[in-house]
């Protein structure tokens, strides 16, 4: 795998070795934050009908410009519609066709499908 | 309310009756790339637009000039935009139109807001950027209609004080709302108030995190207080659509099956009308042959004039019924999903997704082709896309294939079918392989990776389709119209002067030209005489010249001289080769056996045949490869707005062509003794 990013050239910016290390590792892990452990996995090892949120988006300046504009940003609720490369996921009411290498980069939470989808500043309004 | 930031309490300007720089108000129509901005667009203005590039730049709008208030306002349809912050060429022209950064266009006195209705929130984060700007804005809450059907209401006076500005319900599809809306606007154009920021929006672009999480937050808050009903059901016919069209084997059965079908209306429909200007361009012909006396007049009008531009209108048709399908399934939502499907395959060569439609519709002619390219995010890979789209067999090449092919085979049809099916593939492959090495070359990089919003489907509009395919034709014909109609020009000259009276001609000639005149075969004296002044004018001289070039390909000087004419446009061959071979101009068109009967017979001063396997697998490896289509050229030229690409798109083919068709050729002259 490591070898066919390198090949095309990829090169992760930001928390690379964490992505990498994901990649070889693809069972979700635990991370420890400041109040409760956090499990973090990338997009791209969610199973179909799961809702989770978005906490990092690694990708290269343009490509990260245009999944924020769709709504692959931090703190959005992410459902994966159908997994594969590319997979669909539906966010922000849409649903958005994602090259498996681009959801490598995005890291996600699981949430409860239940929960607000205002959680992290519903309190500044 | 008073709370807004500080850079927006600046560009109020009180009571200005017109637009800023003088002239007419200029509104720019912004949203969403699905939220029915050109529905609108086309509601509001009808038939009147225009398309136009920005100037200085290759990116395409449309513009229309309309009454509002009695006042003349001109529309501009900007590009769809998900965000301020481009990604792609289209989407920066538009932000630095919107923004007034593009010089030559001067900063829109309104912004008219396009949102979907059914999917609010998504869309208001672009209208937080827009509302930041501080420009008039008005949103049209389109597809309102389906809202309502969907059990979404609004609280309108809730979501115009959060936003700041005035909001109106419409639908494009029924023009329910557009009246209002156009009151609306002439109101907020006139007073020139700019939005009251709400100051939760402020907030965001000073926000120290995430300014799209921000965005996105608001852009929910903003949904939950305004908006009532969920919506739940409107991806559910989506969703099951796309169980089936997305799927990894079913999706790629299900886009075969799509394409197979374009292509056979395209073929299908677009034989009657292409017939149909062949006649008429054949008629107008003789006509002006019946009014204009013998002479280089006559011939210029009906060899060089008519000659040149019925050979690009023919495909017109074609070119037309393509767009319009493409534009059909553009609209439909499904060529997200092509272009999903397609992606995996197409990154093997280096390519994105969205450049497998392109390429194949090149299979019908590569100019609508180039101009589909538009969808291709990334510059490299709509360059490389461009480069090797016209390696693919396009519509001209078949009548050269069919020469070739019956050449080879006359008595089997199968062996026929199979030099077809194997021209096609050498086609296919080679772009494939173009397309590898430039993106390894030239154009290095990696493939941008696919990020694409798969729409609703939805019913496709036959007005946009139809005002689209109309728009895309003008252009072409006006790209290529001039283009092609100066170099049929030239080929005409080349092919006419100088003149070779009869005393000039070789004495056998004379001779031959005598006895046939004596027996009183006119005909024979006239294709005679045709196939020598051919043979002794510039292009005949030019073809002798470079004969040495061609000869290792196989091709004699008769050949040669088609290949030259051909440059232009490739089909010219075939009537070409006609005049050579002393059939006159109708041989061509008497039916392709004589042609052929003729050609089958030919032999070189030694006696030994002309067309050998070798020599004709040659010509047809060349026909595959060469660029030889000046209109493509010509768009090439539109699309990439210098003369670089398409010379080298002609550099390289040629070489390719030149190269394949000596191996060919080497190589069965080998096997073949």
């Amino acid at each position: 795998m490591r070898i066919i990013l390198n090949k095309l050239g990829f090169r992760p910016r930001r928390a690379g070795t964490l992505m990498l290390a994901t990649l070889d590792h693809p069972a979700p892990r635990t991370l420890r934050s400041n109040e409760e452990p956090i499990e973090i996995a990338p997009l791209s090892s969610l199973r179909p009908s799961t809702t989770c949120r978005v906490v990092q988006v690694n990708a290269h300046s343009d490509d990260l410009r245009r999944l924020q504009a769709l709504g692959v940003c931090v703190g959005r609720r992410v459902e994966l519609v159908k997994s594969g490369d590319p997979m669909i996921i539906s966010v922000v009411g849409a649903r958005v066709g994602l090259s498996a290498r681009l959801a490598a980069e995005v890291l996600v939470t699981p949430v409860d499908a239940c929960a607000p989808n205002l959680a992290p500043l519903a309190s500044a309004s | 309310v008073s709370s807004a930031g500080p850079e927006l309490s600046l560009p109020v300007i009180q009571a200005t009756p017109a637009s800023a720089t003088g002239g007419p108000a200029t509104i720019a129509l912004v949203g969403n790339p699905n939220a029915g901005k050109t529905s609108l667009f086309n509601r509001l203005t009808g038939m009147r637009a225009k398309t136009a590039n920005f100037p200085g730049t290759t990116v395409e709008h449309r513009r229309a000039t309309i009454t509002l208030g009695g006042a003349t306002t001109t529309l501009v349809d900007l590009p769809g935009l998900y965000s301020l912050d481009p990604t792609t060429p289209d989407e920066r022209v538009a932000c630095d139109a919107l923004e007034g950064r593009l010089p030559g266009t001067p900063e829109p006195d309104l912004v008219l807001m396009v949102v979907d209705a059914t999917n609010l929130e998504r869309n208001l984060f672009l209208v937080s950027q827009v509302l930041e700007l501080g420009d008039p804005t008005v949103v049209a809450l389109n597809l309102s209609d389906a809202a309502e059907k969907q059990g979404i209401s609004f609280d309108l006076a809730e979501l115009e004080q959060r936003l700041g500005c005035r909001v109106v319900p419409v639908s494009a599809r029924t023009g329910a709302g557009i009246d209002e809306l156009l009151s609306v606007v002439a109101g907020t154009l006139q007073q020139r108030s700019s939005p009251n920021l709400h100051n939760e929006l402020a907030a965001c672009s000073s926000c120290s995190g995430c300014q799209y999480s921000a965005r996105f937050d608001w852009a929910a808050r903003v949904r939950s207080a305004s908006v009532h009903g969920a919506a739940v059901a409107q991806g559910r016919i989506t969703a099951a659509i796309d169980r089936v069209l997305t799927h990894r084997v079913g999706g790629l059965l299900a886009f075969a099956l799509v394409m197979a079908a374009t292509f056979l209306t395209i073929f299908w429909a677009a034989d009657f009308p292409m017939n149909l200007i062949d006649q008429l361009f054949g008629a107008t012909g003789k006509t002006i042959g019946t009014w204009v006396p013998e002479g280089d007049l006559r011939s210029l009008l009906t060899g060089g004039v008519i000659g040149g531009m019925g050979g690009m209108l023919v495909f017109l048709p074609q070119i037309c019924l393509l767009f319009f399908v493409l534009a059909l399934l553009e609209d439909s939502g499904y060529m997200a999903r092509a272009a999903l499907v397609m992606d995996r395959l197409m990154h093997k060569v280096g390519l994105p997704g969205k450049a497998f439609v392109p390429l194949l519709s090149a299979h019908a002619c590569a100019i609508p082709a180039i101009m589909s390219t538009r969808v291709i995010e990334d510059r490299r890979d709509r360059l490389a896309t461009i480069l090797i789209a016209p390696l693919m067999t396009c519509s001209a090449r078949i009548p050269v294939y069919a020469m070739v092919a019956t050449l080879l085979f006359p008595h089997s049809s199968w062996q026929r079918a199979l030099i077809f099916t194997a021209a096609y593939a050498l086609g296919i492959t080679a772009a494939l392989a173009m397309a590898w090495i430039f993106k390894r070359t030239l154009l290095k990089g990696p493939v941008r990776p696919l990020v694409i919003e798969l729409p609703n489907y939805r019913l496709p509009s036959l007005r946009n389709a139809l005002l689209l395919t109309f728009d895309r034709a003008a252009a072409f014909v006006k790209t290529a119209g001039t283009t092609i109609l100066a170099i049929s020009l030239v080929l005409w000259a080349l092919k006419t002067y100088p003149k070779t009276s009869v005393d000039e001609m070789p004495a056998d000639v004379q001779a031959q030209l005598a006895a046939m005149a004596e027996a009183g075969d006119e005909a024979g004296v006239e294709h005679l005489t045709q196939q020598v002044e051919l043979q002794y004018s510039f292009a005949g001289r030019i073809g002798r010249a470079i004969e040495p070039v061609f000869k290792p390909l196989g091709f004699d000087w008769k050949m040669s001289i088609g290949v030259l004419s051909s440059f232009a446009a490739r089909e010219v061959i075939v009537s070409t080769m006609a005049v050579l071979y002393g059939l006159g101009e109708e041989g061509a068109e008497d039916g392709v056996n004589s042609l052929l009967a003729r050609l089958g017979a030919s032999t070189h001063a030694d006696g030994s045949p002309v067309f050998t396997t070798a020599t004709c697998l040659s010509l047809l490896v060349f026909y595959v490869l060469a660029m030889q289509c000046l209109p493509t050229q010509a768009v090439t030229r539109r699309e990439t707005g210098t003369w670089k690409w398409p010379l080298l798109q002609l550099g390289y083919m040629t070489a390719l062509a030149y190269v394949a068709a000596l191996i060919t050729y080497q190589t069965a002259s080998l096997l073949g003794s």
